[in-house]
Order: structure tokens, then C-alpha cells, then sequence
């Protein structure tokens, strides 16, 4: 990847990258970290990271650095005080509150296969590949996560 | 998904395959002979839903993109630098040049003043021909004293110069250095020495004049 290109891939995926983050922990500065992170690892390897796959880089990059970050923090007992964070500082109306909010009420892997199935369109090829875990854990985790998500919220014309 | 045991771990990737469509006919039929055999598996109608899902995301845009651009910022920083080392480079190399020429003139003490035309003694045998001095002046020769020699911690030769205006009249110098007494002497081609203070070097020619 060149320069030019890399260029070219802030402008394309910063904001993507940053969105992703945001989903996956809930906090702006902290979210702009890993944005930072992870574009400082594309950097240092740009020149074995091909353009086209710069994208599936810097997401698996930040995937690996939330899941980090989750590890060093303990992260389940400040949950709902983010969540509560987030809320105030973000005037969501109540579908997006709901679905945001229960999203967060799912297991970290839960969340995780479903934000990378549903926001970014990995396929569960993809998500098995970056997350490392096989392709029948991926599909069971997702068939599980909506399960749960449509006992939490009820009904889905409340988020549709 | 290709045709492999079903188990209770692994049915639910089953049920979302056959939710989504992707079943095969034949791990279909499996699907269903395991859930016969375990009927406390058996899904609801309404447990899974692939209508649930993410829809709607923060507009948020990431502050600031510049600071994600470590290239530009580093080349920056590298010319930062190297136009730093090449203006103390500089500096140092000035420094050294003004240094070296203030040496070389403080090692030959000559008086500077102004020749006497009529204490010129001249060296008719060792003039230079009009031509010579023509050629010599038209291909404005410069030929600045260096010292290459010392001999004695007293004298010091100057080897390069060769050429000295004795008289008004343009000859070749064999040797010339200075004495101890900080006078120098010139040794002309002919044999004749001369050894005087007022010598004037020039930017072209050394000139010489002599008290006797």
C-alpha cells in the first residue's frame, strides 16, 4: 500500500472504523483510541497489507484491541454506567435507545459476531477468520444472539 | 454447509442455515431426524427471527483525520531535521574556512606597506617575456602562497608560488620561504636572493621590494 493509498483508506474507513468502535465500547474517547491504534498498525505494516484489504484489517485490528482492552478492564462492572454514559451524551430517539441498549445486554461475543455480521456485512466465513473461532461457533453464536435479543426485546416492530 | 454430525452444540448453526436459506436438502433431513430424536431441542415458531438485527448506527465522525495521517507527519519531522544538519553544516563549514584563512595570515607576519618603485632591485637574466606575462595575465593566474614545507620549526617554503614582481617585471621564483626573523626570502631562478620585509602578496603575484 502506498502512501497515496493510505491516505485514501482514512478517508474511506476512519469514520467506519470509528462507528465500529464506538458499538463495540460505548465510549467516544476511547473509541478514538483504538481508531488511532488501529490506523498506527496499518501504518507500521503497510507495506505488507494489500488496499483492497485494508478495511478487514483495521477492523480485525480494533477487534483484537477491544477484546483486549475488555480483557484488561473490567468492563462488566462499569457496564450500565456507560451505557448510561452513552445515553445522555447521545439524544438516540427510542428504537435506536432500545436496540443499542439491549445490544449491550448480550455477551461481548454475542455483540461482537452481531456487530461485524450486521454492521460491517462480514459473511461467517470472515468473522470466523477474524475472530478465530470455527465457523459453526460463529453461526451458533448468531442464531443465539438474536434469539436472545428478540426475548429482550419483545417485539421486532420495535426495532424494525 | 457440508454434511457433517449434528450435534447439540452445533444444531442451532442448522436452524440459521435453514432460517436463511441455506440448508441442504440432505442436512435437512438430518436436521430433522435429530430433532425428533431430541424433542426438547425443537425450536419455537417465533424463537429466531432473522428479521432482528442491527439497523440503525451513530452518525458519528471520527475528529480530526489529520492525526491518523503518521506519514505526512513523519516526513515533516524528518525534513525538520535534516534542514537543521545542513544549516550547522553549513555554519560549521564557514566557521572552519574563515578559521583556516585567519591561521594562514597569522603565520606570515608581512608588512603591508606600500612598495618603493625605486628600491626595486631587478634580475634582467630571469624576466619572463612580454608573451609569458601576457598568457599570464590573460589567463588571470592565481597562484595564492601555500605553505607545503616546513623544514625547520624557523622556515617555512613556499613551493607553490613561482611567480614575483620584482621591479615591475614579472619572474620566476625558485624558492620561497620565510626566515626566522620573520623576513622572507626569495631565491630567483638566476641564483639572486633577496630578503626583505615589504614583501606584498597579491591575489596574482607575489611582489617584492627590497631596501637596498
Amino acid at each position: 500500500m502506498s502512501d497515496k493509498e493510505y491516505k485514501d483508506c482514512v478517508v474511506l474507513n476512519s469514520d467506519i472504523l470509528y462507528r465500529y468502535s464506538i458499538m463495540m465500547v460505548r465510549n467516544h474517547p476511547l473509541a478514538q483510541d483504538i481508531v488511532q491504534e488501529s490506523f498506527l498498525s496499518l501504518w507500521i505494516n503497510r507495506n505488507n497489507v494489500d488496499f483492497a484489504k485494508s478495511k478487514g484489517y483495521l477492523i480485525r485490528t480494533a477487534y483484537y484491541i477491544v477484546v483486549s482492552w475488555r480483557r484488561k478492564n473490567d468492563v462488566k462492572t462499569k457496564y450500565k454506567q456507560t451505557i448510561t454514559e452513552y445515553k445522555t451524551e447521545n439524544s438516540y430517539n427510542g428504537v435506536e435507545d432500545a436496540v443499542n441498549y439491549y445490544l449491550q445486554l448480550l455477551p461481548d461475543f454475542y455483540k461482537d459476531v452481531l456487530i461485524l455480521k450486521d454492521m460491517q456485512g462480514y459473511s461467517y466465513e470472515e468473522i470466523a477468520q477474524m475472530t478465530d473461532s470455527s465457523l459453526e461457533k460463529i453461526k451458533v453464536t448468531v442464531y443465539r444472539a438474536r434469539k436472545r435479543m428478540k426475548e429482550l426485546i419483545g417485539k421486532k416492530e420495535n426495532i424494525i | 454447509m457440508e454434511k457433517v454430525k449434528i450435534t447439540k452444540e452445533n444444531y442451532e448453526a442448522f436452524l440459521l442455515d435453514m432460517a436463511e436459506g441455506n440448508l441442504s436438502k440432505a442436512n435437512e433431513e438430518l436436521l430433522n431426524v435429530f430433532l425428533l430424536e431430541n424433542p426438547e431441542l425443537m425450536p419455537l415458531n417465533d424463537e429466531y427471527d432473522p428479521n432482528i438485527c442491527i439497523k440503525n448506527f451513530p452518525n458519528d465522525v471520527f475528529p480530526n483525520k489529520n492525526r491518523l495521517l503518521f506519514a505526512t507527519r513523519r516526513k515533516n519531522i524528518i525534513i525538520r531535521y535534516i534542514s537543521a544538519a545542513a544549516i550547522l553544516l553549513l555554519i560549521v563549514g564557514i566557521s572552519l574556512f574563515i578559521n583556516y584563512n585567519s591561521h594562514f595570515t597569522k603565520t606570515n607576519p608581512i608588512n603591508y606597506t606600500a612598495k618603493s618603485q625605486n628600491n626595486i632591485q631587478t634580475s634582467q637574466e630571469n624576466k619572463l617575456n612580454a608573451e609569458d606575462k601576457e598568457i599570464i595575465m590573460a589567463n588571470n593566474f592565481i597562484e595564492t602562497p601555500i605553505k607545503e614545507i616546513i623544514t625547520t620549526q624557523e622556515e617555512i617554503i613556499f613551493d607553490t608560488l613561482k611567480l614575483v614582481r620584482v621591479n615591475n617585471e614579472i619572474d620566476s621564483a625558485e624558492e620561497i620561504y620565510i626566515t626566522q626573523n620573520q623576513s622572507i626570502e626569495i631565491r630567483i631562478d638566476g641564483g639572486n636572493s633577496f630578503e626583505n620585509e615589504n614583501i606584498i602578496p597579491t591575489n596574482k603575484i607575489l611582489t617584492y621590494e627590497t631596501n637596498h
